[in-house]
């Protein structure tokens, strides 16, 4: 739990984009946007490595042109790159098929397993650079906004919202318990496992006792759970042609490669 | 447990997110029938709670792998199934947003091995049983109840997790193997969260008993909506899952075919056989799971929806039957 969770940290996240035109785009054309490339990019076959790797090229060649950086993107997909190898690399041994590289009668033949796992890891490069892009475009409001208008009931997107800023709660909390802990018990270095439970447990009801008094805090401030939220600007129709017309790119590129 | 979006196809990712987006859909309904404004800061930190746990791996000691809790049967025992399998799908949303943990398209795979298993499945089958008829119980029967339930929730999910992976055919690993490699090691993290579980809940019991799950939970499942949700179901599995079947033959199929060479044990020639397999041939209006005459890609979805039905109906008109008989005779014992 090294991360420092304060209140605005998932604003962090998604505001290393550059003020420029991808960042007025409207929020649920982003999230409709990147969705149908999750979709494209995945339906690619286990030994379509040419259509997969141009297509995990896409979200670092965003990245680069509306400034949010290539580098902060592969750091980002690296965290998510040791489950799918654990998932991946049985395919070298599994797979001995000899799969020709290209369709011309002399082209290069290689393991099946060797291109099963490199499509698989182009995958990854490609979905995980893509989500990470759309936060990166785009504010923690303009997610709710975005979620709202693409339907997701309200006391869902309130639960995501809360859930961020209460996160900052507990981590503070768990902090300063820490700290009162170790001050009791100046000699001991490691908690002893028969105390992880009080300590989850107050931590717990810490946190809760803090959070109800945020909640009535916003209450006093005519905040009302059951009052729908704010919808956002809807997408123009410039926007929605423009972003239609990428994807239709991005298809035809699909069913061509 | 968190799948990437790598490792599903688009059918198997859909399917899973029409599934999800249903429990989902039933959860709003259910926390807006018995909405509570105080019921919303708990909800946010037991979101927070569950987050920051899922940060915390622990080692499983001889297998060189790690694991972190789910978290599911906490939240369910905390604010009640629907409550917390809302609460999952926010806690899901943002660390497949924000770190990178679990896919877009993958997010509703991740529910379900997540949410649906601790939420619903391990807490509604082992959790609330096992603490049934207690008014006070003890805190060896939580974090019994509590170990049950993880454990379960946490073998369903890793389940769940092999059979999504090998439908989408992304990995060559046979399904013997990747069950074995999956199982035990989620047996050990369900155990540990069991423990975790058990230990949260007593403490948060013995101080504040408000928050007994079963005293927060009001909702009352009414019998209709139960079998409205078994139908939706029932019709997803048979209509949409069926598609995704495989075309080979089964273990018995395929230990039969070993056994007689052949591929099929030949029919026995006596008259009781042929009287059999002619009805077998007249009862047998979609044989094989497909329309007769017809090779079309559906015939399987469509041979599934009406098996379900045709069940469905057996079981009602069986059902109707046995309640008539039992009030008859209650009557008659009356008189």
């Amino acid at each position: 739990m090294n991360r420092d969770f304060s209140a605005g940290v998932l604003d962090e996240l998604s505001s290393f984009a550059e003020e420029g035109k991808a960042q007025e785009v409207a929020p649920q054309i982003k999230v409709a946007w990147t969705a149908g490339y999750l979709l494209l990019t995945v339906s690619f076959g286990r030994y379509d490595w040419i259509g997969t790797f141009v297509f995990a090229v896409i979200p670092y060649f965003f990245a680069a042109v509306t400034g949010v950086g290539i580098g902060r993107l592969v750091r980002n997909v690296a965290r998510a790159l040791p489950f799918v190898c654990c998932a991946g690399i049985g395919e070298l041994f599994l797979d001995r098929a000899s799969i020709a590289l290209w369709n011309a009668p002399d082209g290069w033949r290689i393991s099946g397993g060797v291109i099963a796992f490199a499509v698989l890891l182009a995958k990854t490069f490609g979905t995980v650079g893509a989500v990470m892009l759309l936060t990166a475009n785009l504010s923690f409001a303009g997610l709710a906004d975005a979620l709202v208008r693409l339907g997701i009931p309200c006391i869902l997107v309130l639960q995501i919202q809360l859930l961020c800023r209460y996160l900052d709660l507990a981590v503070s909390q768990f902090s300063r318990m820490m700290q009162a802990y170790h001050l009791r018990n100046p000699r001991c270095r490691r908690i002893p496992v028969k105390d992880f439970g009080m300590l989850a447990g107050q931590l717990f009801l810490r946190t809760n006792e803090r959070a109800e008094g945020i909640y009535a805090a916003m209450q006093c401030r005519l905040f009302h759970a059951g009052r729908g939220l704010s919808r956002g600007r809807a997408g123009t129709m410039r926007e929605w042609l423009g972003a239609g017309m990428l994807f239709l790119v991005l298809a035809a590129g699909r069913w061509w490669l | 447990m968190h799948m990437a979006d790598a490792l599903l196809s688009p059918a198997v990712g859909g399917v899973m997110w029409m599934i999800s987006g249903g429990t989902v859909a039933y959860s709003v309904r259910e926390v807006r029938k018995n909405f509570s404004e105080k019921r919303i800061p708990l909800m946010g930190v037991s979101g927070a709670f569950v987050f920051a746990a899922q940060m915390v791996n622990f080692a499983i000691p001889g297998t060189g792998s790690s694991g972190h809790i789910a978290g599911g049967v906490l939240l369910a025992a905390l604010l009640g199934p629907a409550p917390g399998f809302l609460t999952m799908a926010s806690v899901l949303l943002i660390q497949a947003l924000f770190f990178a943990d679990g896919g877009l398209l993958a997010l509703g795979g991740n529910l379900f091995n997540m949410g649906f298993a601790g939420c619903f499945f391990a807490y509604l089958l082992l959790f609330r049983p096992l603490l049934v008829g207690a008014k006070e119980p003890s805190r060896a029967r939580i974090v019994i109840a509590s170990v049950a339930a993880c454990v379960g929730s946490m073998e369903f999910g890793a389940f769940c997790v092999t059979i999504e992976t090998l439908l989408s055919g992304v990995t060559s690993l046979p399904f013997g193997a990747f069950v074995a490699a999956m199982l035990p090691i989620h047996l050990a993290i369900g155990i540990g969260e069991g423990l975790a579980t058990g230990a949260v809940l007593c403490f948060v019991r013995r101080n504040l008993p408000r928050y007994e799950a079963s005293r927060l939970e009001r909702s009352e499942h009414r019998g209709t909506e139960l079998v409205l949700t078994f139908a939706v179901a029932a019709l997803v599995a048979a209509g949409g899952l069926s598609l995704l079947a495989s075309s080979r033959p089964d273990g018995l199929e395929w230990s039969i075919g070993k056994v007689a060479e052949g591929g099929e044990i030949a029919a026995g020639e006596s008259a009781i056989h042929a009287f059999w397999e002619r009805c077998a041939t007249f009862f047998a209006v979609l044989p094989d799971y497909a329309i007769p005459g017809r090779d079309c890609w559906w015939g399987s979805a469509f041979a599934g929806i009406v098996g379900a039905s045709i069940c469905a109906l057996f079981t009602v008109v069986a059902a109707w039957v046995l309640i008539r008989r039992r009030r008859h005779r209650q009557v008659d014992s009356q008189i």
